[in-house]
């Protein structure tokens, strides 16, 4: 059937028509009225309602907003029922003559290419971003490769400049070259940085791991920062710097403050403080203001220079003054890290070529009391010491023999058993938790048995917390870390004796 | 009851069929299945202030341009809608070139740009303060996710809102 026989199109638009309808398959030409209601139709039947006198509800909308704009074509259009169809719009007299055709088998092909470009689009896109994602993480892990073998590079030379200086001291000692005063100062001063380096090392990784636990306990801080400076005097001295204590006067304050991270971060102030000041003195000052501690470390050093005063206290960067002197970058960064963990801060100010003067502010709970000061003589007691190590076992023996105390050394369970049976109980007991072989608690366990009463030390190279907590749940009074002072030893055993002072 | 053709353009695969099937049929198709020509939807809406309005939406298949065969779609338009994919940063390109297009052949009519896959936080391209400064620009962006349904209703009945009050001021 040929619609161009039987539709009596206009002139003007009878050849456009033509080509139309002889490219194409199943054309529906539709004679509309004013109100888009079919008055002739010709064609395979395309849509309902095309039956003379019916609505258009499937054209309608296509027709919004065409209006006085006709002739008009839409192309594939995808009609809500279901047809997809080509739209050819024309005015007639009484309303529009509509031309549709079939588009259902060019649409299939040509959506099936589009879908497969857009596709294949996408995933390009995709792999795009995969690709720059896997640059970035090769870039980064050349970095983090390239900083650990700086680190180990660095680590490796701050460890071996101090264990150079241990052995070299030794051996010297042991030919009977070098004086024991001097030799014994410089193994001290070696094993003080070892212990400081091990500590910041440890400390960085916690905090990188967001593991920096703080304990807050009231505390003598008087007595905390003089113990501090008394470590640090030889140091200072070896240098003949000066080093002075400022405290507040009147009674002895104990506060609620961390005094292991507190330690931590003065070692470092003053470590620094030693190692960048040549001539003149270093000062630790502490006063109580408000709810608030601050502690100043003041030296007379080289100075830091304006631009360097924040890049100091970013882990493994250090001050242009600390070039050619030994220190690993940690120290200022953990300190940092230390004093914000306790929700404090830590500034610095410098005039190069002047000094230095970092400051630790730390807030305080409500409460402050004044602590009497502890004066009485220290008790002397039977002590057990219970150690694997034998060179531990030595220095405990010699250090508390010294100090007037009846030492009994023990290096396993079975050997406690021995020594009750042949002395009797201690007055205190020291105890290694990580005996060879053996777990420490368990000896802890057996003297508890016996004596609930009996003071019990808990001693560990094993730092984290939950050593301690173990310690503490087991029945121990104490918990001492390795490496420790004497003196901090001594003061921690006199404390848990029953003597005068246990009140 | 007045009738009002909005066309609905931005790139391929912005998310701008599904917008549609959200706001008419209230549902979603993971699927993607590229769009040929124009499918056309129509959903009568009621705004408080100037009654029912019925909305001719032209969802027309996605171009980063107007090409001959779109602009005789986009003619007669009384308001149009920019797709862009939150996903996509070149999508909002596409979408501010489609718009000065639009309005270099058709003159000032009302508009707006729904920034499509808000779901997919975590592999947005496009952040807010982005968006934040395109209104700031004057332009009515609107967040939108059609897959959640996230604004697609409240940004679609703003728009109608400004056509109803647009074709009220109309001779």
């Amino acid at each position: 059937m040929n619609p161009l026989t039987q539709v009596p199109l206009p002139g003007n638009i009878r050849e456009r028509v033509f080509d139309i309808l002889t490219a194409t398959q199943a054309p529906q030409w539709i004679e509309t009225d004013q109100a888009l209601c079919v008055s002739r139709s010709l064609g395979a039947q395309l849509l309902e309602g095309t039956d003379p006198g019916v609505e258009l509800p499937e054209i309608l909308p296509c027709l919004v907003g065409a209006e006085g704009i006709a002739p008009i074509s839409f192309p594939v259009i995808n009609l809500s029922a279901g047809h997809i169809v080509d739209v050819h719009v024309f005015n007639a007299e009484a309303g529009y003559e509509i031309l549709l055709i079939d588009a259902s088998e060019s649409h299939a092909v040509t959506q099936n290419v589009q879908q497969q470009a857009h596709e294949i689009k996408l995933l390009n896109r995709r792999l795009e971003k995969l690709t720059v994602a896997l640059e970035q993480a090769r870039a980064e892990a050349e970095t983090a490769s390239t900083a650990k073998s700086r680190f180990i590079a660095g680590m490796s030379h701050e460890f071996r400049s101090p264990l150079t200086a241990v052995m070299g001291f030794t051996e010297l000692m042991q030919q009977g070259v070098a004086q024991p005063k001097q030799a014994l100062s410089g193994i001290r001063e070696s094993a003080v940085y070892l212990l400081t380096l091990i500590d910041n090392l440890l400390e960085h990784g916690a905090a990188e791991d967001g593991e920096t636990v703080i304990n807050p306990e009231p505390t003598d801080v008087g007595e905390l920062f003089s113990g501090i400076v008394k470590q640090m005097r030889p140091l200072a001295t070896a240098k003949m710097l000066e080093l002075t204590v400022d405290a507040p006067d009147g009674p002895a304050l104990e506060l609620v403050v961390d005094p292991l991270r507190c330690r931590q971060i003065l070692i470092n102030l003053l470590t620094n403080a030693v190692r960048h000041t040549e001539t003149g003195s270093i000062d630790l000052a502490w006063r109580v203001a408000g709810r608030q501690l601050r502690v100043s470390v003041t030296d007379s050093g080289s100075g830091i220079a304006p631009a360097e005063l924040e890049r100091i206290f970013v882990p493994f960067e250090r001050g242009a003054a600390a070039a050619g002197r030994p220190g690993a970058g940690l120290g200022l960064a953990i300190s940092r890290q230390l004093a914000e963990a306790m929700k404090g801060t830590l500034t610095v100010a410098s005039t190069q070529g002047e000094g230095s003067c970092f400051t630790l502010e730390l807030p305080l709970p409500d409460q402050l009391s004044a602590v009497r000061r502890v004066t009485s003589p220290g008790t002397q007691a039977e002590i057990m010491v219970v150690d694997d190590d034998s060179n531990i076992r030595a220095v405990l023996n010699l250090a508390l023999a010294d100090a007037g105390h009846d030492v009994v050394v023990c290096a396993s369970l079975n050997e406690v058993t021995a020594a009750i049976g042949e002395h009797g109980l201690p007055d205190l007991a020291l105890v290694d938790l990580d005996l060879y072989g053996e777990d420490g608690l368990e000896v802890v366990d057996a003297l508890k048995t016996q004596a609930p009463e009996l003071p019990v030390l808990a001693m560990s190279a094993s730092t984290g917390e939950d050593v301690a907590r173990r310690s503490r749940r087991a029945g121990c009074q104490g918990f001492i870390a390795k490496p420790f002072e004497l003196l901090a030893l001594a003061n921690t055993i006199q404390k848990a004796l029953p003597g005068p002072q246990d009140e | 009851m007045k009738s009002v053709k909005v066309c609905i353009l931005g790139d391929f695969a912005v998310g701008k069929t599904s917008l549609v099937r959200r706001f008419v049929d209230e549902a979603f198709s993971e699927r993607y299945l590229t769009t040929v020509g124009v499918k056309i939807d129509t959903k009568t809406v009621h705004l408080n202030d100037s009654g029912p309005i019925k909305l001719v939406l032209w969802d027309v298949a996605g171009a980063d341009e107007l090409s001959a065969l779109q602009t005789s779609y986009v003619r007669g338009s009384a308001g149009f809608i920019l797709v862009c994919d939150l996903t996509r940063r070149e999508t909002l390109t596409t979408a501010t070139k489609l718009k000065s297009e639009v309005a270099a052949q058709f003159g000032p009519v009302p508009w707006c740009l729904l920034a499509n896959k808000s779901d997919l936080a975590q592999e947005r391209e496009i952040d807010d303060m982005a968006l934040t400064e395109l209104a700031e620009d004057g332009w009515n962006v609107h967040a939108t996710s059609a897959k959640t349904g996230f604004n697609v209703e409240t940004a679609i009945l703003a728009l109608a809102s400004r056509l109803a009050a647009a074709s009220g001021r109309s001779p």
